[in-house]
């Protein structure tokens, strides 16, 4: 069975944005998914894309909004469920506000079973899964 | 059926082409000699153009090619660290008097 990760804004913006400092980074890691699951959660997408038009343009939202359905990344919808669990993880990480998004990503890695995220977000490392010791966040 | 070649007269290999030969129906090469007669141009040009349009409508991002998005913002500029501050930006962006404000034309005038 594939390996299966999740990816975060910063990941995609920076692997898009050949101007940040974390771009070659994000793009070796980006590159390091062939042949596994690469999964990103709606909210996510909806984030990024909302960042990249808001920062960059339409122009550039249009063609990573393109590339990104144009490739095998998957998109995690969010249900009722979802969203509930997202709140659970709000309410217990409280102190480390990490807001909507990424309480909804951390929420996918329970529903999917996933310990994997790919973020430059280190916040995201004190998030306990219920099904893993730890999360890997990477790179 | 009638053969044609496809080659320009003005260039050689000096411009990285190859000579080759095909066959069209009649009334296709009718229309290809009809055409580059209108337009002054050969009709290996007409060829050319042909293949690339197919080209560019056919040739798709390979699937599990996470890579195609790597570098699609050419965005021109010194270094930056968007990336680790999407919340942050987002939040001056749709703060009262931010970008959004200022796009939809909410912020006041005086």
């Amino acid at each position: 069975m594939a390996l299966s990760t999740l990816i975060d804004s910063s990941v995609l913006v920076a692997a898009a944005n050949t101007r940040e400092t974390h771009h070659l980074e994000a793009a070796h890691a980006i590159s390091s998914l062939a042949g596994e699951r690469a999964i990103i959660p709606i909210t996510i997408l909806t984030e990024t894309l909302g960042f990249v038009r808001t920062r960059y343009g339409l122009d550039h939202h249009r063609r990573l909004w393109a590339r990104l359905q144009a490739t095998s990344f998957e998109i995690f919808p969010a249900d009722t469920s979802l969203l509930e669990e997202a709140r659970r993880i709000d309410e217990r990480y409280a102190d480390i506000g990490y807001g909507f998004a990424d309480c909804t990503l951390l929420a996918s890695c329970e529903v999917l079973r996933t310990a994997r995220v790919l973020s430059f977000d280190r916040r995201l490392a004190a998030y306990r899964p219920s099904f893993a010791s730890v999360l890997e966040v990477m790179p | 059926m009638v053969d044609i070649h496809v080659r320009r007269c003005d260039a050689g290999p000096a411009m990285n082409m190859k000579k080759t030969m095909m066959y069209l129906p009649t009334e296709m090469h009718a229309y290809l000699a009809d055409e580059a007669e209108r337009r002054g141009v050969s009709m290996a040009e007409i060829a050319r153009e042909a293949i690339a349009e197919y080209r560019a409508r056919t040739e798709q991002v390979p699937k599990h090619d996470y890579t195609a998005i790597i570098g699609i913002i050419d965005d021109w500029g010194p270094p930056s660290n968007d990336s680790e501050r999407i919340d942050e930006l987002l939040d001056e962006y749709y703060a009262v008097g931010g970008g959004w404000d200022r796009e939809h034309g909410f912020v006041d005038s005086d």
